[in-house]
């Protein structure tokens, strides 16, 4: 059986500064229609879960040593509106999620969001293990050769102290073999709403090698391949959202992604 | 196949409300909602005294690093919440039905279950998903 939504938007909006990329991907969430887009960063960042305590240390330099293939240097980055007015000015920014798990190094990594109506031909379940395993084992297979789901056992509630998301273990991470060792090469968050889900997704772009510029060419093959369209059905790269849609972005970091009272808790 | 109690009223999302002797309805998840989410790891409500609305989200739940809204079958006011699942909600994929219920509301009208579902809708609801 072909799946064939009868349209799907592929957003490419530029680099975002953290809070209006996370506004972003709660307004599509709350969007009708199928939505893949491809999420830029004006600046390096941390995305933080949406449960997670604010890390007591945020403010030094440890986040940029959680994620295991960063290299970019983090150095004159400048305190954003996220960012609580006591912290060290030369902080990483950090923004508060909608959706669950641990904390991301955003800078160099490729973000990606996804979302749509669930339950639906292409989410039947509405179980989140499933939806995740199934858009990760989609992932995994336009990535590069070697790099599979986890699998195994959810190890949720033992994983809800460790900060950094790439040092967590779930069954719908994407990992590979490195020197003998299993190692996390991206991984998923997902919200859900009445009818809806949204799934957020970190790709390293280290062992999984894959170059900024191959991006777009790569979110349209992600279409091809999971939704099974190209060409003619598809609506193609929309780089503008609505004036709506952009409204409700401003207001959403205005009153919530932009404040201290959403980022700190 | 999941248990559907017979004494209360159900929401299509999978939330159950029942009614107390004194007026007051107590709501949580179905025993399916609670399975399909999986191991849970936080949980926010709404406090004594705020206002929940008829399919209005009233809260959140996390699992398996997923965020799913919490929505209410009934419209009125909160007049208390289960603390105790803040710091563990294993009652909640242990007892869905009782010790895992989330709050206790207060109906802003009479008229709330003639919008619910009756146990044998919701159970075939189950059946044909």
């Amino acid at each position: 059986m072909i799946l064939k939504p009868a349209k799907i938007h592929l957003l490419d909006p530029g680099p975002l500064d953290p809070a209006s990329n996370m506004a972003l991907d709660e307004v599509l969430l709350e969007s009708e229609g199928w939505w893949l887009r491809l999420t830029r960063w004006d600046r390096p960042c941390v995305t933080l879960g949406r449960f997670q305590s604010w890390p007591q240390n945020s403010s030094d330099e440890s986040f940029p040593q959680i994620h295991p293939f960063s290299s970019q240097s983090l150095s004159g980055t400048q305190p954003s509106p996220t960012s609580s007015p006591g912290d060290k000015a030369d902080s990483l920014p950090a923004v508060r999620r909608v959706t669950g798990g641990g904390s991301i190094l955003h800078g160099e990594d490729l973000t990606i969001a996804i979302a749509g109506p669930c339950p639906s031909p292409h989410f039947p379940d509405r179980s989140p293990g499933k939806v995740a395993t199934q858009i990760s084992k989609v992932l995994g297979s336009l990535l590069s050769p070697g790099i599979h789901t986890r699998g195994g056992e959810d190890r949720e509630k033992e994983m809800v102290d460790v900060v950094d998301c790439f040092q967590r273990r779930s069954p719908s991470d994407l990992v590979l073999e490195v020197d003998g060792e299993t190692v996390k090469a991206g991984g998923l968050a997902l919200a859900f709403r009445p009818g809806r889900v949204l799934i957020e997704g970190s790709l390293h772009r280290g062992p999984a090698s894959r170059p900024v510029e191959e991006d777009q060419s790569w979110m349209e093959l992600l279409m091809q391949k999971w939704l099974g369209i190209e060409g003619e059905t598809a609506e193609k790269w929309q780089t503008d959202l609505t004036e709506e849609q952009a409204e409700r972005v401003s207001e959403a970091v205005e009153n919530r992604f932009g404040t201290v009272e959403w980022n700190r808790r | 196949m999941s248990e559907v109690p017979a004494d209360r009223f159900y929401l299509s999302s999978h939330e159950w409300a029942q009614e107390g002797d004194d007026g007051v309805v107590t709501i949580g998840i179905t025993e399916f909602a609670a399975s399909e989410l999986g191991e849970l790891v936080y949980i926010e409500l709404p406090g004594e005294g705020e206002d929940v609305h008829f399919e209005q989200q009233f809260g959140e739940i996390e699992s398996v690093k997923a965020v799913s809204a919490l929505n209410s079958p009934i419209s009125g006011q909160v007049i208390e919440s289960n603390a105790s699942l803040l710091d563990s909600q294993e009652p909640i994929t242990d007892s869905p039905f009782e010790e895992g219920w989330m709050l206790k509301i207060k109906p802003a009208d009479d008229s709330w279950k003639d919008q619910l579902m009756n146990p044998a809708d919701y159970e075939s609801q189950l059946n044909n998903s």
